[in-house]
């Protein structure tokens, strides 16, 4: 498997170079483009239940496997919102990624929902996919990715984390003193520590929602 | 203190690095990440914050009620970034000029800048247009965000910026703001209001107009409940 980046840093896509008999697995809705020999098969990832926490999390509850039959074949994937794309290595390891950040995978990669209940409770997106085993894996942000190397301990907005390696560990927490949490605008935000890559993306998605919803239409009531 | 802005120009943030003891102040909800020896501290009453009666003033402009003050413990950094897509600029100013900004182009600032609202006059005010101002004083840094592109003008003499594109303007410029022609062309020709500016002094301006983008696609929406 070969890919290519291209539309980089505003509008990124990957292209991948498929071997025949060669499967890449993709976020359903990522696909753009691919040569007529691609074969899809749309599965409930991690299974029955694996599907249903994906659901419970936002993420889409199936993804597409697509597979070179007979032939090499390409397929270009991109994701739903304008941002960058980034390519990582597993080598037997594990990374964690904000539901959303997922783009695609090549390789014997294993997909796990985590559910953070406390930022859970508090509407705030830190759901994270847990991703292990030996593969590429590809990622996007909304707007840039940026990737800062955490030696110590470092804050981030809960809604602007991209994904992170498991040799830091994190904790969501207020942002200050009570008065801080509820009235900065700031939320809840997470606290890394530890030595490992961290990847931040600098627009998020709630807060873009929460501007747009003054433009909605107003609902007549009916009395 | 050191200021640089990444990702430019389309998904602009800002990165501040402070010294041991120096701080930054932001609009509520536009930190990204900082080091953990930042204090974050949310005030209606700092210096550049202006008081209980200042703050209901900015809520009245649509901006956070409340701002946060942000300082470093040692060495440290903190980075901003806007909700909407788009640039930010940086702005120095050395308390000889006065700065006009809109209240949605705000960003960050140091904390010696003082932060007063005003309105833009009684025609902006019944239009529908949030044509409202933040008058920005003092010496100081000062970073504005743009909804797509931002660029400056040096007027010298009369120019016109429709009100949905104005970033910012020398308060050494007067300003009124006008409809673009007769009312044929300020209802039919999409126009709306303009802001006509006079005067000698810089203006930034934004290509594009974020409560039309707002209309366009919120439009669309199902919609609220009131």
């Amino acid at each position: 498997m070969n890919y290519e980046l291209t539309g980089k840093p505003d509008f990124a896509m990957v292209t991948l170079s498929l071997a025949a008999g060669e499967k890449v697995t993709a976020e359903a809705g990522a696909m753009v483009a691919m040569s007529a020999n691609m074969k899809i098969q749309t599965k409930a990832k991690g299974g029955l239940l694996g599907g249903l926490k994906r659901a419970l999390v936002g993420e889409s509850f199936f993804t597409n496997d697509f597979t070179a039959e007979g032939d090499a074949g390409t397929i270009s994937l991109a994701p739903s919102i304008p941002g960058d794309v980034e390519a990582v290595e597993l080598n037997g390891g594990t990374m964690y990624m904000q539901s959303g950040a997922y783009v695609a995978h090549v390789g014997d990669i294993n997909i796990d929902t985590k559910l953070n209940l406390q930022s859970f409770f508090a509407g705030e997106g830190l759901f994270l996919i847990k991703l292990t085993g030996t593969g590429t894996v590809f990622f996007c942000s909304y707007g840039g990715l940026k990737k800062i190397p955490v030696a110590g301990s470092y804050i981030v907005d809960t809604t602007h984390i991209v994904a992170f390696q498991d040799s830091l560990t994190f904790n969501v927490q207020a942002v200050g003193g009570l008065k801080a949490t509820f009235l900065s605008g700031e939320g809840l935000v997470c606290r890394f520590n530890g030595q490992g890559d961290l990847w931040v993306q600098t627009r998020s998605a709630p807060p873009f929602a929460f501007w747009l919803n003054p433009f909605r239409p107003v609902e007549k009531s009916n009395n | 203190m050191k200021i640089e802005i990444m990702h430019r120009p389309s998904f602009a943030m800002a990165q501040v690095d402070l010294a041991d003891g120096e701080s930054f102040v932001s609009e509520g909800g536009a930190m990204v990440t900082m080091t953990d020896n930042v204090n974050i501290e949310t005030s209606t009453f700092s210096r550049g914050g202006g008081g209980l009666l200042k703050g209901l003033k900015r809520m009245l402009t649509g901006e956070s009620f409340f701002l946060n003050k942000f300082t470093a413990r040692g060495e440290g950094h903190v980075t901003f970034a806007p909700t909407l897509v788009g640039d930010i600029e940086h702005i120095s100013l050395d308390g000889s000029k006065n700065l006009i900004v809109q209240s949605t182009s705000y960003l960050a600032g140091s904390p010696t800048l003082e932060l007063d609202t005003q309105f833009g006059g009684m025609k902006g005010f019944f239009s529908g247009e949030s044509v409202f101002w933040i008058k920005i004083s003092g010496a100081g840094e000062l970073l504005v965000n743009s909804f797509g592109g931002i660029f400056a003008k040096d007027i010298d003499g009369k120019f016109i910026c429709d009100t949905g594109h104005i970033v910012a303007f020398e308060d050494t410029i007067n300003y009124k703001v006008k409809k673009v022609g007769g009312w044929k062309a300020t209802i039919l020709s999409g126009e709306g209001l303009v802001c006509e500016f006079e005067g000698k002094g810089r203006l930034y301006m934004q290509t594009h107009n974020a409560p039309e983008f707002g209309k366009l696609i919120g439009g669309k929406l199902p919609p609220r409940k009131q």
